[in-house]
């Protein structure tokens, strides 16, 4: 279940109304702890009839993949729920320690299994292939439960941060088991902190509390950015990275482009969805983007693209490698794990640690960059700041090239093809314009689209669209936002693509 | 809003605490907010073309392009579509003595209510020439018509009859309740689609401004809508099992169609197509399926011409003449339509 998909309305309205019409905390947290797992079983349990006859007939063999991802959940759960109670009860640093370490060995463990096992036993088997020993390594059949990713980091934060004394751990386990699984940032986030989360929970929300027509509003953005931008830009890109070869520098141009704008109006349109559908409920997740593609540097990028994600990796990866507390070398290295690690968070694959490379090496350079433009002259600093904003997003369009190069799994032999590393070069000289020569060009509207998008996204940035919306009535808010919503899905499809954010 | 003094002792408005909206004023919102969403949708659904359902939307914008150049047309399923050639049928035609110009608009896996829409949609084109139309006689289909739901394809029809048609069609039905809900539910959803438009504008600006994106076959246009199936070699095993089908069908006898939902619907389209000056011929094309041995229809009540007989058109059955059990090939196209034609100028002679 898709958060623009109608049946998403159905159900959320169902929570809505039942969740303000109970009186209890606590027997909203239950409520809001069964709709989150209803929520969830939506994305494996098939048919729900079938599901059901197959259960009570015993015919464990046809349920369909993934019926056991609820486990997986409740484990980790279950288990953080023990190691914030054994934290705390511990009675010295060692055994707290301990605990610690158990909490990261489960949870890494399980994220390893799921997502990494096949890739290191492929890549493991390439390696010894290539020096001579010829390996018979074995993968296995497995299976990604969905937002595996995003609940065992929220799951650890909660284990650190009790560790780190810096949280309670959680008496009710009905607590934590409603933050791991509360259902707006189950599958893709945003990665909430239990810092953020947990004291939200003990309090009773009040309806009063709620700013239903700024919610609406960004539930709205969210679905106009998913289901018409993203799901518009997505054939435009699928269409240029299927074949790279054939196009021509602009057609480059155009592709990569329609893919940042993709990707990027993907996430950030489910994250609004997100925070928009907790924020209804009462609860407010934390912010994940920030307009990063007007970003002047790639630091400044990362502070504002997928913010949880990246706070969590400076806070409990970065900062734990000893972050910038030593040599310039050792900050380097720092920051250079920390991003591989990152790129390796979105899946199992060359591409995405390639991505995370080029990341961490932009890094090192804007901090070398700021260190050496220190002295230079007023001119030379305001040059650069014209064209600040538009070499990051160059860099970042460049790293796009090697995330959206996915490699193609064959199921037949096992094996990894190079395919998307190798379209990936040839799309980058084309972007590039150091080489290629294809012909294929989009047609000269798909810039004009592409720039009222970036006008529009500018306007919003400046909070000029923002600052209008809000003086205006109530009443002219509604008029607008039915009409807005009725011509919104004229640009919608009838079936949409998962979240991309979804895989991983 | 109420003024308060703030510590440096200038005026400033701030938010009244006994100032929340009443539930009236929400319910008002609310109130305006469906109306605008609703008014909306409704004004831009009346002022949409036909929506761009694959391969469906090609054939309707050419014959709307040529309406007035036919006078007899063809609606149905794939079974119109791969087993009648226009210009067969108007060589067979005229050579009887009644001049036709015709056009095939079936198309695979089109059963009412869907074909009923479709051929609503072409009769409100008003073709000024429009004698002759000729209707596929099938059962409702119950299931979905292109995998697993929602397509343009599966949305594009559920206007406000239609549904309704397809509601009262489920509820007469003998499927079982878990499975009637699950169609209540699914039609509701995809009328709800259709109303709002789903996709209708992109489609429109990929039209207007990205055309190359999807190539579309035209194959059809010289062969006036009839799509040929090419011959296949039947083994001894499938004429055997062919031979058995026909078997089954023939002693078939108490399959019930004749639901009163169906007729009216059936009514409904026929009287539409009255209202013009074309006639409604209704055509049961050779078939092999149970589900579509009318046995129930008061076929003296309707005009058309009904092939589901293997012992009445021997030939229509012989598997050379097929592409598959429930398919013609091109030579069996070729014979059903002449037979079509011989059927019709007979019967135009009397008129």
């Amino acid at each position: 279940m898709l958060f623009v998909e109608f049946r998403f309305l159905i159900f959320f309205a169902v929570i809505f109304g039942v969740h303000w019409a109970l009186r209890s905390n606590t027997a909203r947290k239950w409520w809001l702890l069964l709709a989150s797992h209803t929520f969830y079983a939506c994305f494996f349990i098939g048919k729900p009839s079938e599901f059901f006859a197959h259960v009570t007939h015993g015919e464990w063999a046809q349920l369909p993949d993934g019926w056991w991802f609820p486990v997986v959940l409740w484990a980790s759960t279950c288990m953080d729920y023990a190691v914030g109670l054994g934290i705390a009860g511990a009675a010295s640093e060692g055994r707290r320690k301990a605990w610690l370490l158990v909490s990261l060995a489960v949870n890494l463990g399980v994220l390893s299994f799921f997502k990494y096992f096949n890739f290191f036993i492929i890549s493991a088997g390439g390696f010894l292939d290539w020096v001579g020993l010829h390996s018979s390594l074995h993968t296995l059949k497995i299976i990604l439960p969905y937002g595996v990713s995003f609940y065992t980091f929220q799951s650890m934060s909660y284990s650190i941060d009790v560790y780190r004394r810096r949280l309670e751990p959680v008496r009710r386990f009905l607590d934590l088991a409603f933050f791991i699984s509360f259902f707006p940032q189950l599958v893709a986030g945003p990665i909430v902190r239990a810092t953020v989360f947990l004291p939200q929970v003990s309090v009773k929300r009040q309806w009063a509390n709620v700013d239903v027509r700024s919610s609406a509003t960004l539930f709205y953005v969210g679905f106009v950015k998913k289901a018409c931008v993203s799901e518009f830009a997505g054939p435009f890109s699928d269409q240029f990275f299927a074949g790279p070869e054939k196009y021509s520098h602009l057609g480059a141009l155009a592709g990569v482009l329609f893919y940042a704008v993709q990707i990027y109006c993907d996430f950030s349109g489910y994250t609004d969805m997100a925070i928009a559908t907790a924020r209804l409920l009462g609860y407010e997740l934390t912010l994940n983007f920030d307009f990063p593609y007007f970003s002047g540097n790639i630091t400044e990028f990362w502070r504002r693209w997928h913010i949880s994600l990246s706070t969590w990796l400076r806070d409990y990866l970065y900062i734990s490698l000893g972050g910038n507390r030593g040599t310039k070398l050792y900050t380097y290295r720092n920051l250079m794990l920390t991003m591989l690690l990152g790129g390796l968070w979105h899946g199992a694959s060359w591409n995405f640690v390639i991505w995370g490379g080029l990341h961490g090496v932009a890094l090192i350079v804007h901090r070398e960059w700021v260190r050496l433009s220190e002295n230079t002259g007023v001119l030379l600093r305001r040059a650069i700041a014209v064209l600040a904003v538009p070499l990051t997003f160059f860099w970042v369009c460049v790293t796009w090239i090697f995330f959206r190069a996915a490699p193609t799994y064959n199921e037949k032999t096992h094996a990894i093809t190079a395919t998307g590393l190798h379209n990936a070069w040839i799309t980058l000289k084309e972007f590039t314009f150091t080489g290629g020569h294809g012909r294929n060009a989009f047609s000269p509207e798909c810039f004009i689209v592409l720039a009222v998008l970036a006008v529009l996204h500018w306007l919003n940035s400046q909070r000029i669209l923002g600052t209008w919306w809000r003086r205006l009535p109530d009443w002219a808010c509604a008029l607008l936002l039915g009409i807005g919503i009725a011509v919104a899905l004229l640009f919608v499809p009838v079936k949409y693509k998962p979240f991309i954010y979804f895989q991983f | 809003m109420r003024r308060v003094t703030n510590s440096a002792g200038a005026a400033v408005a701030v938010p009244s605490t006994n100032a929340r909206p009443s539930i009236a004023h929400h319910a008002l919102i609310v109130a305006l907010f469906l109306v605008a969403f609703a008014g909306t949708c409704g004004l831009l659904h009346s002022r949409l073309p036909f929506p761009s359902v694959p391969d469906i939307a090609p054939r309707f914008r050419y014959f709307a392009e040529h309406k007035d150049e036919f006078d007899t047309i063809f609606i149905g399923s794939s079974r119109i579509r791969h087993g009648i050639i226009p210009q067969v049928f108007d060589e067979a035609a005229a050579k009887n003595g009644v001049p036709t110009h015709s056009f095939n608009l079936g198309y695979s896996g089109m059963w009412p209510p869907e074909s009923y829409y479709y051929l609503r949609q072409v009769l409100a084109l008003h073709p000024k020439k429009l004698r002759n139309v000729f209707i596929e006689l099938m059962d409702y289909r119950l299931g979905q018509a292109e995998g697993e739901a929602p397509t343009m394809r599966s949305v594009y029809w559920h206007d406000v009859p239609h549904t309704g048609m397809a509601l009262r069609l489920v509820a007469e039905s003998p499927l079982s309740f878990n499975e009637k809900v699950g169609l209540f539910a699914t039609h509701a959803h995809e009328f709800v689609q259709n109303m709002t438009n789903p996709g209708r504008g992109a489609e429109w600006l990929e039209q207007r401004y990205f055309p190359a994106r999807k190539k579309v076959d035209t194959s059809w246009i010289s062969r006036r809508g009839f799509d040929p199936e090419p011959a296949t070699e039947w083994s001894e095993a499938a004429q055997e099992e062919y031979r058995r089908q026909i078997r089954v069908f023939e002693e078939a006898s108490t399959h019930e169609h004749w639901r009163p939902g169906f007729a009216a619907a059936l009514d409904d389209i026929l009287g539409k197509v009255n209202q013009t000056r074309a006639k409604a011929i209704l055509v049961i094309p050779p078939t092999v399926r149970p589900e579509e041995h009318f046995t129930a229809c008061p076929r003296g009540a309707f005009f058309g011409f009904y092939f589901d007989s293997p012992s009445k058109y021997p030939r229509l059955y012989l598997p050379e003449l097929h592409y598959d059990p429930g398919h013609l090939n091109e030579a069996g196209a070729r014979e059903f339509t002449t037979q079509l034609a011989e059927h019709f100028t007979t019967a135009w002679m009397t008129w």
